[in-house]
């Protein structure tokens, strides 16, 4: 691996902070990320008026984007560790915005699900390469702290898109919001390729002093060990199940909030333009302070009662929360308190991802966060 | 459990049709939501953090 030689050491350098804008650019992956995923559902609507299809083909267009994140996320997270994520992330975000400006090309049922499958394909990848170049590039003491941004720059963006996809909508046909977003892609792989280096020793910004900061906070990589006793173990476990159980409940919150949400505020109350657009993107918007402050909560509660009050406790709390929200977000009849209600739920499933991940990461599942879609 | 849940997230948007036709209320598939996330409660009480499948 060729490094560029840099600078001699001189006594009290500050290290440099290249590291903060190769996370700066993950951010700005996240949000395009977001843009692309969630503009599909405020768009819906026209999209079923324009290729007349029904409510369940719809459901499946938006499963074939699941499906294909389901099948490829694992296989990219490997291509990405053998060739880097310099040219395996650059890849697929041109894969996946050339499949964003091809739906716009859709012209029935089964172009757009093939279109859905191709582009979901790209996406499955994003965050598995962006976990591993956090590896490369940011000191593990950092790290906890630069996903959890990364996360929130999702959800905002995910929060936004409704919103100017509604100002976007009085002068533009969906399928120019599908070219323009797509082209959004494009601008973003062609300054990763030129600017990234896959890692902090080959690039020629980062100083002596940066260098051995992230190679100080370097761990080494967990093995897997992938025996029948493992997984033996593994499903035999009584945390193994609940755990299962209970996640689907986040699932359920989330897939609803980017598939059918902005169709179902439309139906069921009537909402429309700019109270609907920003109506549809405030669960994720709201869910920010669940990214926020849930896994400072968990630590604290840890720290102070015990894992079983701090991880387990805390879940069942939030979780019992949301769950009264959502009966009378559903009971209530009214919009706003239906919204409110409907974002508080989502936040409090939200709350819950750091004390949901840590004792699967710990039970040896140690599948990372990441590989939820999300 | 991540398996689980992408599992689950490929029959949300049809499962939320479904229960909206059947019921004739959109209102169906926040119930739903309602109970999952109610039985999801129980199943974080049944989780004991402190039991480690591998030490």
């Amino acid at each position: 691996m060729a490094s560029v030689e840099a600078g001699p050491v001189t006594a009290g350098e500050f290290p440099s902070r290249v590291r903060y804008r190769v996370v700066g650019l993950a951010i700005l992956l996240a949000v395009v990320t977001y843009l692309d995923r969630v503009c599909i559902s405020k768009l819906a609507p026209q999209i079923m008026g324009d290729l007349s299809l029904s409510e369940y083909q719809m459901s499946f267009v938006f499963s074939a984007f699941t499906l294909a994140y389901a099948i490829f996320e694992i296989p990219t997270a490997r291509w990405a560790d053998r060739r880097g994520t310099r040219r395996v992330l650059a890849r697929i975000v041109i894969w996946w915005s050339g499949f964003t400006i091809a739906t716009a090309g859709a012209f029935n049922y089964a172009s757009l699900l093939i279109m859905r499958f191709l582009f979901g394909m790209g996406e499955a990848g994003a965050w598995p390469c962006v976990s591993s170049t956090f590896s490369r590039w940011i000191p593990a003491h950092e790290r906890g702290t630069m996903q959890g941004v990364f996360f929130m720059g999702a959800h905002i963006s995910g929060g936004l898109t409704p919103m100017l996809v509604t100002i976007l909508m009085a002068h533009l046909h969906w399928r120019v919001i599908f070219v323009l977003f797509g082209m959004v892609g494009f601008v973003w792989a062609a300054a990763w390729y030129w600017w990234f280096r896959d890692d902090p020793f080959q690039h020629p910004r980062v100083n002596e002093a940066e260098r051995q900061l992230i190679r100080s906070g370097r761990r080494p990589p967990a093995s897997h060990d992938a025996s029948w006793d493992y997984w033996w173990r593994l499903v035999t476990h009584r945390n193994t199940w609940p755990l299962c159980l209970m996640y689907i409940a986040n699932v359920w919150a989330y897939y609803f909030c980017i598939t059918w949400l902005p169709t179902y505020l439309e139906k069921r109350f009537g909402l429309t333009a700019m109270s609907l657009g920003v109506a549809a993107g405030m669960p994720l918007m709201v869910s920010v302070l669940g990214d926020l402050f849930g896994g400072l909560t968990t630590d604290g509660m840890t720290r102070r009662f015990g894992l079983r009050i701090g991880r387990a406790g805390v879940g069942a709390v939030a979780y019992a929360l949301a769950g009264v929200a959502l009966f009378f977000a559903a009971a209530s009849g009214q919009p706003l308190i239906c919204v409110g209600l409907l974002s508080f739920a989502v936040a409090c499933a939200m709350f819950t991802l750091g004390a949901a991940w840590e004792p699967a990461s710990t039970s040896g599942a140690n599948t990372p966060a990441w590989s939820a879609p999300r | 459990m991540n398996t689980a849940g992408n599992g689950t997230a490929m029959l949300v948007p049809v499962l939320t049709i479904l229960l909206k036709d059947y019921f004739g209320t959109w209102d169906a598939p926040l119930y739903m939501m309602c109970g999952l996330f109610l039985l999801g409660t129980v199943c974080w009480c049944l989780i004991d953090p402190r039991e480690r499948v591998f030490d």
